[in-house]
């Protein structure tokens, strides 16, 4: 009797096992399941993305952004971001009162449209180090894990030791302007930390405490699955000769 | 004894359901409504509005679009989009036009000043 209890047990620590896990899997996906925040326009409900897409192109229309209003309108995730403009703006022309918003879809689409052809990663001109720089690239990727966010150029800075470098100033240079910040600012991700915002069309130099190190820096498009683009994130590895 | 072990075996079972389908597995939301956007989604979705408000000075239109994000007072939304705003380097012309609408929309209604959370 003891020898065929002893052999049940295992049975019955899997069944009860078992049980619990449905029944933990159950609550998790059907009665309350994660409430969700901080989600992205892409998760929005398709009414949604088209009240967010048209004021997109209304916005565009007020401040002439073109790579601000791309930018929003690769957030929403569409495969085809232009189909979808071009398609709202012949659906939005059919309603006498929104022939405004249908224009500005339309011009939207159309500016998007005679932009140079985008950065995907095939196409991608790499960013060139420059020869007379005192750094030099120990590790360059380009990352699309972040389907949500904006192009960005994130930078570690490391002494010729290998250490990382804080208070280093940075900064980009392009046609109309300048930004600039300094290693250090964000903390959570390494002394020798920094990270920029890139501008879809614009065209970078980088500038390490003063110094060009590389140019030819510029945002570029990651292909998601099901061929739903994303801005993709440069990330650089510097370190001093 | 042996019922003990069934209901703690249960247990384990249910905080490893739990456990997988709250965080490692969550169930994939799709479909979303705007009031659960991340706050830089809608900062710069109030700032759409500003951008917008400014060519058309239409106050009207500007508390309809903010009502896409889902608040009870439009203003506690840009008050939201003004303090993202200048915690996150927004440039001054992007701030001075939330700005704009911000006073735009308490003078069009009043009331709505009265509403707003402070």
């Amino acid at each position: 009797m003891n020898q065929t209890q002893e052999k049940r047990s295992p049975l019955f620590l899997l069944t009860g096992l078992l049980l619990g896990l449905l029944l933990g899997l159950a609550i998790a996906w059907i009665v309350f399941p994660a409430r969700t925040v901080d989600t992205s326009p892409a998760e929005l409900h398709g009414d949604y993305k088209e009240d967010y897409r048209a004021l997109t192109a209304l916005a565009f229309a007020s401040s002439g952004d073109l790579g601000r209003a791309q930018a929003r309108i690769l957030l929403l995730g569409d495969r085809d971001p232009l189909r979808e403009l071009n398609a709202q703006a012949q659906f939005a022309l059919l309603n006498q009162d929104n022939q405004r918003e249908a224009r500005a879809l339309g011009q939207l689409a159309q500016a998007i449209q005679s932009l140079p052809p985008a950065n995907s990663p095939d196409t991608l001109e790499q960013p060139i180090l420059l020869p007379e720089a005192v750094y030099a690239i120990t590790e360059e990727q380009m990352l699309c894990a972040d389907q949500n966010g904006l192009p960005l150029l994130k930078i570690f800075l490391m002494d010729s030791e290998g250490l990382q470098q804080s208070g280093i100033s940075l900064s980009l240079n392009f046609d109309s302007g300048e930004e600039e910040t300094f290693t250090g600012l964000r903390p959570e991700f390494g002394a020798g930390y920094a990270q920029f915002e890139l501008n879809p069309g614009e065209t970078y130099t980088l500038n390490v405490a003063g110094g060009e190190v590389m140019e030819g820096v510029q945002a570029a498009i990651c292909e998601g699955e099901g061929g739903a683009n994303s801005w993709g994130t440069w990330l650089f590895t510097l370190q001093e000769n | 004894m042996r019922y003990l072990i069934f209901a703690i075996a249960i247990i384990l079972g249910l905080a490893g359901g739990l456990y997988y389908g709250w965080v490692v597995n969550p169930v994939l939301v799709v479909d979303t409504s705007p009031d659960i956007l991340r706050a830089d989604f809608q900062a710069d979705y109030v700032l759409m509005v500003a951008e917008v408000y400014q060519s058309e000075q239409n106050a009207e239109l500007a508390l309809e679009r903010l009502d896409f994000l889902g608040a009870d007072n439009p203003l506690e939304r840009i008050l939201a989009a003004l303090d993202f705003a200048a915690t996150s380097e927004f440039s001054k012309a992007d701030i001075s036009l939330l700005s704009e609408l911000d006073s735009a929309l308490r003078k069009w209604d009043p009331t709505l000043e009265f509403t707003s959370t402070p």
